[in-house]
């Protein structure tokens, strides 16, 4: 378990030139097809997939429930917006910052870096006393994780400008660009998933105890698989805000962590080509269901607005896969050449 | 800090440390059964409360309506079972996890949009509010009842427990599930079993929650969820008598932080809470369960 | 004999995996019969099987005239077949005396039968004395005495023992061999004892199955499983 298989290279290989063709496909349609509205969706489809594979890194090879990405997101994007913007802009906004985060404005790459750290710093902190927790109350901690998170966000006006949110985020991202980070970090999950220490999660998550009598360093091991999956978000989220333009903490709690679980679930944890299916899914049944959220007539009914309803929906049609399909719609398989039968 | 104050703070810590106590008690029945934690159990708080709301509007006595309360909590809770871990005995912990989780997002959607996403008040009766003045100290009545309330509560729990024949079995299925049932206690009644006492630990706790909050909410079950789980892994997970202290040893850290902080970060006192929780779990990784260890007789 | 066990052509394992292959065997009522085998050999299975811990894929599974193939194990205790797994598997947060009520749990008359604990108590004096004690506190020895009065509690008339001999003393597991064959002959109980201790098995059993990789390959009476000489030819001993 020290070196790569070369045949789990090989596959992980293949699956990632197929996901990279899906993606490329839906560049090229966003770019010369499709009309404005609907080449933005598959921009955001994208950037959305990246950030749900980023959390699959961690859920699928770990076995672990996490609730926290969505605050590994929240890090990154406010890191990279503040990174970002102009320093005309933040002196008139967030006037209370310090000097050199002020006179900072940072490029594409140098905003991803930044949020990068911050993030990895972050990640760092509180994955130490996560990996040394029960398997069983992991889950809890990293929605408790998400909650700090989100009360530091609301309540730090000097930094976030709390309920108000960011505003005036510079947009530096192209189609293109977002394309590259969509397919950079399905490249990083796949060949994590198949190297020496993805393998080791892996066998973590199949049996804790075997595994550590094994001599596989359980907490070790899984933080690791939380610092790979943190930076892969940190890479997402910034992409994510410099696309956004404006945001405010309620964009990174409750709905948006169960948005992208879902998105994951869906598709099964197990497998990255199933956590991109996953988010399609959830992207298209969003897509449809917005609409009917701002109310509708059945005939001489008029339906006042709904809030939630796609929320509902999902979690509804969730419910009901999970009963009938528990390990979701791809289970561990990946996409790959059909092997032949001997 | 005169001696009145630190008695009134120490009974204000021991109120809210009672409200913990049950609630991680509900919340660890379960676990230590199914080894699951319920995502959904901050909703059982939720639905008892909205109970209360109507009947209350409708002109019922808050006491009574709290008896219908704790009822409406363990239809709730037998509900969760049913639809998110029945179904999904023996599959993966992460899809009944996430089952749990998309119940309790129903449960939130269908509040907010039938009802309202907005809080509603429910008038406590006023006596309630009220203290009794003993020489200098003055004596917070709603304390003293939740005090009252939640140690009847335990004391019953830990006869039920110990004399009664499902009790004691749920004690061993809480540490060997497998040999219960070889020895004869039906699996699905003894889950059944750990959700009925679930829901009345979080019933009555939530009674006592609405009656110091004064106002129910979609999002009310979020806080009791969060200090459940805090207080049980403070208490050393799996372990009844644990979550008991976990959950007073969770209201006095946010008294003391609450007391002792400056004014200015006192919105910050939950995010600190947690923080004090993850250092005290640094140095502890099995919270303070040497405390919990059970004794026999 | 009376036959109290037949079973024929019993297939089980875990999901995919098929860990026994049509395993027939019976049991007299009084006999005690004793399942020998390697470590992996599937002896486990079987009496997992037996319970109604995991679901026989085929095969036929007959306790006292009923057909029991697939009954859970809170319907098969019922019947009066009760085991008592390996590695003891007390309660040990429990008192010795909750254990003991937890024996009983199957039980119509428990009541009754917990008023007439002095009666096991006569076989295991050391748990009268440590009734209140936390079942945890007791030494190897006592727990596999408590494990096996905690099972003779649900009253049955078949006793399943997985491995009693399984990290005890040797000196201890001579006493324990010796309880098991006292209880057959003061109360007539039929038992089923599988172990890899196969020379202090034989010493008690009438009859003895061998089994390897999921299949029996020898039975017969206890003298001629002797004269195999199984550590070396079967259950790769130490010579092998």
């Amino acid at each position: 378990m020290n070196t790569f298989s070369r045949r789990r290279l090989r596959n992980a290989f293949i699956t990632w030139a197929m996901l990279a063709t899906v993606f490329l496909v839906v560049t090229l349609l966003a770019e010369f097809v499709l009309d404005r509205g609907q080449s933005r969706m598959a921009t955001e489809f994208m950037i959305l997939a990246s950030l749900v594979v980023a959390i699959q890194s961690y859920v699928g090879n770990s076995g672990l429930l996490s609730f926290g990405h969505v605050a590994f997101f929240a890090v990154g994007a406010y890191i990279a917006g503040l990174a970002a913007m102009s320093p005309e802009k933040k002196e008139q906004f967030l006037p209370n910052l310090p000097d050199w985060v002020i006179s900072l404005e940072a490029s594409l790459p140098l905003a991803i870096l930044i949020a990068v750290i911050g993030v990895a710093i972050f990640a760092a902190f509180t994955g130490v006393p996560i990996s040394r927790m029960h398997q069983s109350v992991i889950p809890m901690a990293t929605l408790a994780l998400l909650v700090m998170t989100h009360t530091v966000v609301n309540l730090w006006d000097d930094v976030t400008r709390g309920t108000r949110g960011l505003v005036s985020v510079p947009d530096l991202v192209t189609t293109w660009t977002v394309f590259a980070t969509a397919v950079a970090i399905t490249g990083a999950a796949l060949l994590y998933a198949a190297s020496p220490a993805g393998l080791r999660l892996q066998v973590v998550r199949e049996d804790p105890i075997a595994a550590a009598a094994l001599g596989i360093r359980v907490a070790a091991t899984r933080f690791t698989g939380w610092m790979v999956s943190a930076v892969l978000m940190a890479i997402g989220s910034a992409v994510w805000a410099l696309n956004s333009l404006a945001f405010g903490p309620e964009q990174f709690f409750f709905a948006q962590t169960f948005s992208l679980l879902a998105m994951l679930i869906i598709g099964g944890t197990g497998s990255v080509t199933g956590a991109i299916a996953g988010t399609a899914i959830v992207s298209v049944i969003n897509e449809s269901l917005r609409g009917l959220e701002r109310g509708f007539a059945i005939g001489p009914i008029q339906v006042p607005e709904l809030p939630g309803l796609i929320q509902l929906v999902v979690a509804l049609a969730l419910l009901l896969l999970l009963i009938w399909r528990p390990a979701g719609l791809f289970g561990n398989r990946e996409l790959s050449i059909p092997r032949r039968r001997r | 800090m005169t001696v009145e104050l630190l008695v009134q703070q120490l009974i204000n810590a021991l109120s809210l440390g009672s409200i913990y106590a049950l609630l991680a008690l509900g919340l660890a029945v379960v676990y230590s059964v199914l080894g699951l934690l319920n995502f959904a159990y901050g909703e059982i708080i939720t639905i008892a409360g909205y109970c209360m709301f109507f009947l209350v509007s409708g002109g019922m006595d808050f006491w009574y309506a709290a008896i219908f309360g704790v009822i409406a909590a363990i239809a709730t809770s037998l509900l969760i079972q049913l639809v998110a871990f029945r179904p999904l005995r023996g599959a993966p912990a992460n899809a009944v996890i996430f089952a749990s989780f998309a119940v309790s997002i129903i449960i939130k959607a269908l509040i907010s949009n039938v009802i309202s996403p907005r809080p509603r008040g429910i008038p406590v009766p006023s006596w309630v509010d009220g203290v009794i003045q003993l020489g200098s100290f003055r004596l917070p009545i709603l304390a003293l009842i939740t005090i009252a309330i939640a140690v009847v509560a335990m004391v019953a729990l830990t006869w039920a427990l110990h004399y009664s024949t499902p009790g004691l079995a749920i004690r061993a299925a809480a540490e060997d599930f497998t040999v219960t049932r070889l020895m004869g206690a039906p699996a699905g009644r003894l889950i059944l079993l750990a959700f009925v006492l679930s829901g009345i630990l979080a019933g009555i706790a939530g009674v006592l929650w609405i009656a110091r909050t004064g106002s129910v909410s979609p999002a009310m079950g979020f806080t009791p969820l969060l200090q459940s789980f805090i207080a049980i892994v403070l208490g050393g997970l799996g372990n009844l008598r644990g979550a008991v202290i976990g959950g007073f040893a969770l209201a006095f850290i946010e008294v003391a932080l609450q007391v002792l902080l400056p004014t200015a970060v006192v919105p910050f006192t939950a995010a600190l809470t947690l923080v004090a929780v993850v250092v005290i779990l640094y140095f502890r990784p099995q919270g303070f369960s040497k405390l919990a260890q059970e004794r026999v007789a | 004999m009376d036959t109290l066990l037949d079973v024929r052509g019993l297939v089980a394992g875990y999901g995919p995996i098929t860990v026994l292959h049509e395993l027939s065997l019976h049991v007299g009522r009084g006999e005690i019969v004793a399942i020998l085998g390697a470590n992996g050999a599937g002896k486990s299975t079987l009496l997992q099987a037996l319970v109604g811990m995991i679901r026989p894929t085929a095969g036929a599974v007959a306790f006292d005239g009923h057909d029991v193939n697939g009954n859970s194990p809170e319907q098969i205790v019922r019947r009066g077949m009760t085991l008592v797994p390996e590695g003891r598997r007390i309660f040990s947060k429990l008192s010795v005396m909750e254990n003991l009520r937890m024996g009983a749990y199957s039980r119509r008359d428990r009541a009754v039968a917990l008023e007439q604990m002095d009666r096991y108590f006569e076989l295991f004096p050391v748990l009268a004395d440590r009734r209140n004690q936390a079942a945890g506190t007791l030494s190897g020895g006592e727990q596999q005495q408590l494990a096996i009065c905690r099972a003779l509690l649900s009253n049955p008339s078949l006793l399943l023992l997985d491995e009693p001999s399984l990290g005890l003393a040797p000196v201890i597991v001579d006493k324990v061999f010796e309880l098991i064959a006292t209880l057959r002959d003061e109360t007539g109980l039929t038992i089923v004892l599988v172990e890899q201790s196969v020379v202090d098995a034989l010493e008690i059993a009438d009859r003895a199955y061998v089994l390897s990789n999921g299949r029996f390959t020898a039975e017969g009476t206890s003298e001629q499983i002797a004269e195999l000489d199984l550590e070396a030819n079967y259950l790769g001993g130490d010579n092998a």
